[in-house]
């Protein structure tokens, strides 16, 4: 075949920890391309480039650059064959300057010394010729995301690479910085670049590349020409038909409206606002779902809602009373409970045993506590309580609960949530990376709360999960919502166009 | 008379200061890195307790400095391999090698000399000249030299900016195709030498014993001098002297005052002196990675 760079052939990756995430993928770069790499959450889209840039091995597979075969053990080895990586977080040392910066590794030298004008002089020609300007010679840590990220092209740039691979590279900017980056894209296209841009955002991936590969869970889908489909075509690859099996659900009595949200702002650590007016309400007795691609601000959202960050703008309301802004102590003691994202960060304290674990935020209140001494009988025979009723399998109620495995410590945080019988329970991507049993167990767990007429508020970027659960859901795509309705409103196709930043009207009406 | 104790005082002034500022080049490099070895007390020690012992065995000098080298070769390989590929608590095996070097060096001297708290006079390494009937040694010119070269390898080097980039974020160091274990190794052997070697000042140099506890806490001294210089060769180098200053004063005082006075009253001149400056520079900000282990994937 003519012009193809790179050709990746029957590549799989096993994690060391047993994760699959890549069954047999076939890529093909050609020559001077943009191509876009799409895939929800977990697809396997970084996975397969982080195998290109020689950052991880495949488990099996082939890799061809221009025809040779290649193996490559490290970063390296990738951008002597001109291959180099842009990755999601950068990696730039922020005391130092953008010069220091794409020196490197690679620093020119003379008489011994460090010769930073050679540098400086072939980074400004590379600015002249592509229209990245940044500020060389103030820290990293003074610069905006955006300048950050030129910093980054910088440095390949100056590695000379011919293929550019851009991981989610617009999900940290702002519309305009996401419009200058695309014109600096079509600009180093012009020069015979090849581009390699990873994505879930649709519009974003039509709107500039060449061809597309669909990724979905850590296999290829198709690789298809971006002027001969549609964002529903690409929607329905992405997402996929067999995931989306509904199951009868249960027809549980809706009580009154227990979480108000009511046009709701909240920043992100950059500062600018991750969640951007949500309003919706979640009553007894429902499910509500968020769905959405990972990022999007459903993690500023859930801290918000618990207090853990701050509202800008907007209210949220807990059964008739403004809880907007206030601590996570006074947020807990009305009856909210979080299953957190993060087990080990916020949901558990690693070294701390089973039963002090099961008594957190619990353990300054009767029975747990007498005077200034915890009651350590009663304790322990609350967390031999949960042990038993919630099936977690653990050697007795003294271990630390770093020793449990992933599923028995989300057995214990969902245990210790529950029994705490909230009124409102936040769930967020409660059953990622679980094994299947305490997927099941997490869930039923999930519907009985909402049989007992208790509130459930459900964020998980694994759509099948939402939809299967939720008695109504949102498809929430950067900090807002594109859609919201009762799940078997929507046609999978639908859900993934939303997810891939189209509002639902937009969708319905057929158009992109 | 007065021209003459000012001199004597000044010359002191040089004399304490040159392990407080080797030690601290020796930290700045590892801090530099991302290495935080607060174990520089102990490699002092023992450098010193060796290049006596070596001295002694030998009737040279010379091989205890070599011996001293050897010492802190093998101090920054066991402490390489703990900041870096045994992702060992980097605090807690400082002060293991602290306690270690104590109380090793304090049994070692009975089963050697057959005395208790010092060892049997030893030749000293010669001196550069001699002022006012004071040594001046070789590790003056050689500190001062030290200190300069330091500042051009860290910041006018492409090694200081590798080293540097280890010590502020491992992951881009990485990314840039840098080793991090080799450069934490290398640095920690480096400093680890430069402990040692100051140890080793101190018992054939400055002195011509080992005495228990010889070092005295300039190790920590130097430590805080680190923090002092703002992890800089050359503000270390001009700290050192002041805080040098304060340590051969403590001498004069305590000569002056002579009998009657407690001596430890005296001795408390350069810790005390360590702790204002301490206060007075405030809040600083060391290389970010300091301390942390880098691991990948
Ligand atoms: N370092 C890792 N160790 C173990 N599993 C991983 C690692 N990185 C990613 N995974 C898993 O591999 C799968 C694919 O992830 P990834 O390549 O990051 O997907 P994407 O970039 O498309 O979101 C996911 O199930 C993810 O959890
Ligand atoms: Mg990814």
């Amino acid at each position: 075949m003519r012009d193809v760079i790179v050709l990746m052939k029957d590549i799989h990756k096993v994690y060391p920890d047993g994760v699959y995430a890549l069954r047999g993928v076939d890529f093909e770069l050609r020559n001077g391309e943009i191509h876009g790499l799409l895939g929800e959450n977990g697809a396997g889209k970084t996975t397969l480039m982080r195998i290109l840039y020689g950052q991880i091995k495949p488990t099996s597979g082939e890799i061809f650059i221009k025809g040779n075969k290649v193996r490559f053990n490290r970063p390296r080895d990738a951008i002597k064959y001109g291959i180099g990586m842009v990755f999601q977080h950068f990696a730039l040392v922020h005391a130092f300057n953008a010069l220091e910066n794409i020196a490197l590794g690679m620093e020119p030298s003379k008489g011994g010394l460090l010769n930073l004008k050679e540098v400086e002089d072939r980074v400004r020609e590379l600015m002249e010729r592509t229209g990245l300007k940044v500020d060389l010679k103030v820290p990293i840590s003074r610069l905006s995301v955006g300048m950050r990220q030129r910093v980054e092209i910088l440095k390949l740039l100056y590695r000379k690479v011919d293929v550019l691979i851009l991981d989610e590279p617009t999900s940290v900017l702002s519309p305009i910085e996401v419009k200058e980056l695309f014109r600096t894209l079509s600009k180093l296209r012009e020069k015979g670049k090849t581009i390699v841009l990873v994505t879930h955002k649709l519009r974003e991936a039509l709107s500039i590349c060449d061809r597309i590969t669909v990724l979905r869970r850590g296999k290829k889908v198709a690789t298809v020409k971006a002027r001969e489909v549609g964002p529903e075509d690409l929607a329905k690859m992405m997402v996929g038909r067999e995931v989306l099996f509904r199951v009868g659900k249960l027809k549980g009595r809706t009580g009154k409206e227990v979480l108000k949200v009511s046009n709701l702002w909240v920043k992100g650590d950059l500062g600018t606002y991750a969640v951007k007016g949500l309003s919706f309400t979640v009553r007894g007795g429902e499910i509500f779902g968020i769905a959405g691609v990972e990022g999007n601000g459903q993690s500023e959202l859930v801290e918000a809602l618990f207090g853990l960050r701050k509202v800008e703008r907007g209210s949220i309301t807990f059964k008739g009373e403004d809880i907007t802004n206030l601590s996570v102590k006074e947020i807990r003691d009305r009856g909210i409970s979080l299953i957190p994202e993060d087990r080990l960060g916020r949901g558990l304290i690693a070294d701390f045993t089973l039963t002090e674990n099961a008594i957190l935020g619990m353990h300054y209140k009767p029975p747990f506590s007498k005077g200034f001494r915890l009651n350590l009988e009663e304790s322990k025979s609350f967390a031999r309580d949960l042990i038993r009723k919630y099936e977690i399998t653990a050697l007795s109620e003294d271990v630390p609960v770093k020793f449990l495995s992933g599923g028995n410590q989300q057995r214990l945080i969902v245990a210790r949530e529950l029994s705490r019988g909230p009124t409102l329970l936040i769930a967020f991507q409660p059953t990622m990376g679980l094994d299947v049993s305490a997927t099941e167990f997490v869930r039923n767990g999930l519907l009985r709360m909402k049989s007992e007429g208790r509130a459930v508020l459900l964020i998980s970027s694994d759509l099948e999960e939402v939809v299967q659960l939720s008695d109504r859901m949102a498809v929430m795509y950067e900090g807002k919502f594109m859609g919201l309705g009762r799940p078997e409103e929507f046609s999978t196709e639908e859900i993934g166009l939303m997810m891939g930043g189209l509002e639902l009207h937009e969708v319905k009406s057929g158009n992109s | 008379m007065n021209y003459l104790i000012l001199a004597s005082l000044l010359i002191g002034t040089l004399r304490t200061s040159i392990p407080l500022i080797i030690g601290a080049i020796g930290e700045i490099f590892n801090e530099r890195a991302g290495i935080t070895n607060i174990g520089i007390e102990g490699v002092m020690l023992f450098g010193a307790f060796i290049a006596v012992y070596g001295t002694w065995l030998a009737q040279n000098p010379f091989i205890g400095l070599l011996w001293a080298l050897l010492s802190g070769i093998a101090w920054g390989l066991i402490f390489g391999a703990i900041s870096t590929h045994l992702r060992g608590d980097q605090i807690v095996a400082g002060i293991g090698i602290n306690v270690f070097a104590m109380g090793f060096t304090e049994m070692m001297i009975p089963l050697i000399w057959g005395t208790y708290g010092y060892s049997e006079s030893v030749n000293r390494l010669p001196p550069l000249f001699q002022l006012y009937g004071e040594r001046i040694s070789y590790f003056l010119p050689l500190t001062v030299l030290l200190a300069v070269l330091s500042s051009i390898v860290l910041y006018r080097t492409k090694w200081g900016l590798r080293l540097r980039s280890c010590g502020e974020n491992p992951l881009a160091a990485d990314a840039a195709g840098i080793s991090v274990y080799k450069v934490r190794y290398l640095t920690s052997v480096f400093s680890s030498i430069l402990f040692s070697l100051a140890g080793a000042y101190m018992g054939i140099d400055w002195n011509d014993s080992f005495v228990k506890e010889m070092t005295g806490g300039r190790g920590f001294i130097a430590l805080a001098l680190v923090i002092f210089a703002n992890w800089k060769p050359l503000l270390a180098l001009a700290g050192g002297l002041l805080f040098g200053f304060f340590d051969a004063l403590q001498f004069r005082i305590g000569a002056a005052l002579g009998v009657g006075v407690p001596p430890q009253v005296p001795q408390m001149i350069p810790y005390i002196a360590t702790i204002l400056f301490l206060l007075a520079i405030g809040r600083v900000r060391g290389p970010s990675a300091a301390g942390k282990p880098f691991v990948k994937e």
